[in-house]
């Protein structure tokens, strides 16, 4: 689906992955389930058009709605590639702050083998919004593969991409083989919660072997 | 910054170095997850005696204790905070369920762990005001009580019978969206327990917001 982009911006990726780093200390740093913000507004309603004269006219961003299968239909499409699962919804604020980040991997990275992937938890209705937080993320000309769990935030959504703490954020990393290496979630009995850091490093470390 | 051209193998090796500077306690690696597991204290289940919270400090300036419920005989606690979108959606079912229940014997008791300083006692005050929450809403800065329910989301319910036995874990109901709720879980849970049976369904996975623990 994103193919890997030859050039130099992707030479200099890692160089300005380290300057994002700065800039995602503030998440790690900042409580992340319960963070000061506006709230996302949970409504469903239609966008209005006119938003639409302010804006640029953009490709919109096709989210299809996956279950397991088609999820991983999809991640065996990229075989060969370090796949980054970016797990997140449009009511998880720390998730919106960090979906810039996930774009910014997707272009500099993405020429060296990783593919990011949106994984949305909104319900399936709400995909305008969805949309939207996507775009104002940066998203749409990052290629980054954007779905949305057809199950939306039910618990059957988590059992069906293995959320098992119910927390988001939550990421996954698989290798280059398909394989699931990282998992990167909140969990009480930890010591201390994973950063962006963290993933990041474990994003180059992949992409090395 | 597009020119300032950093060889991928050096940036590699600065970034490998940062993630061995990182302590190895990530919070789960699908590598080591059954390892950890073995060896993390055992996470509460349906079933265990409820952590008793002592001393914590409620928006009405009071310190409450679990102790203080002795003679309540069910009592509800929700881990929630006041930032989190999905908390707030769940904010007037709470207030629901305790005015429903209050006359039943059943107590719920809203606790917040987050330090984040949107949801430290001030504001919790004011929320509480606001929304009118006639419970207890209490404030653990240590985390500690949430870490011993192994609270993961807010919101994240734990239903306590007579005993103060961990009878229900998990989910409010089964939709942020009150419209789109088919399954009242925990009401379930608290009816059968007032009727002195189990339960219909003892677990489900809360989805919302992580608990950040420091």
């Amino acid at each position: 689906m994103s193919r890997p982009r030859k050039g130099k911006s992707t030479a200099c990726g890692l160089a300005k992955v380290a300057v994002v780093f700065c800039a995602t200390l503030v998440f790690c740093a900042t409580n992340v389930g319960c963070s000061p913000s506006e709230p996302a507004a949970p409504k469903s309603d239609e966008s209005e058009p006119a938003a639409q004269v302010e804006r640029p006219p953009a490709p919109v961003i096709s989210i299809p709605l996956v279950d397991r299968s088609g999820f991983d239909a999809i991640l065996a499409e990229h075989n060969g590639r370090v796949v980054l699962v970016d797990c997140w919804a449009t009511w998880c604020l720390p998730c919106i702050a960090q979906l810039p980040h996930s774009a910014e991997l997707a272009k500099d990275l993405g020429g060296k083998g990783l593919t990011v992937v949106a994984l949305s938890f909104d319900e399936p209705e709400d995909v305008d919004q969805v949309r939207k937080a996507l775009e104002g993320a940066g998203i749409g000309s990052s290629g980054v593969v954007t779905l949305q769990s057809k199950f939306g935030s039910s618990s059957e959504s988590l059992d069906a991409f293995e959320i098992t703490s119910g927390a988001l954020p939550h990421y996954k990393l698989y290798d280059r083989t398909g394989k699931l290496r990282r998992a990167f979630h909140l969990d009480p009995a930890a010591r201390q919660q994973f950063t962006a850091i963290e993933i990041d490093a474990a994003v180059v470390e992949l992409l090395a072997e | 910054m597009k020119k300032s051209l950093r060889s991928f193998g050096m940036g590699m090796s600065m970034a490998i170095a940062a993630a061995i500077a990182v302590p190895s306690a990530y919070a789960a690696d699908a590598a080591t997850e059954s390892k950890a597991k073995d060896t993390a204290e055992k996470k509460l289940a349906v079933g265990d005696k409820a952590p008793a919270w002592k001393d914590l400090e409620g928006t009405d300036n009071e310190r409450h204790s679990l102790g203080d419920l002795a003679a309540v005989k069910a009592v509800v606690v929700v881990f929630t905070c006041n930032h989190c979108p999905v908390a707030v959606a769940y904010e007037d079912r709470l207030v629901e369920l305790a005015a429903d229940y209050a006359d039943k014997g059943v107590e719920v008791v809203a606790i917040n762990v987050s330090n984040s300083e949107a949801d430290k006692l001030p504001k919790m005050k004011e929320r509480a005001e606001e929304k009118g929450f006639k419970f207890d809403y209490l404030y653990d800065p240590s985390q500690q009580i949430g870490r011993e329910f192994a609270a993961a989301v807010t919101p994240h319910a734990f239903l306590l019978d007579g005993a103060r036995n961990v009878v229900y874990i998990g989910a409010i109901d089964d939709s942020m969206k009150p419209e789109k709720v088919t399954k009242n879980y925990l009401r379930d849970a608290i009816d059968a327990t007032l009727a002195g049976s189990k339960p219909p369904v003892d677990s489900t996975k809360p989805m919302g917001c992580g608990i950040r623990y420091e």
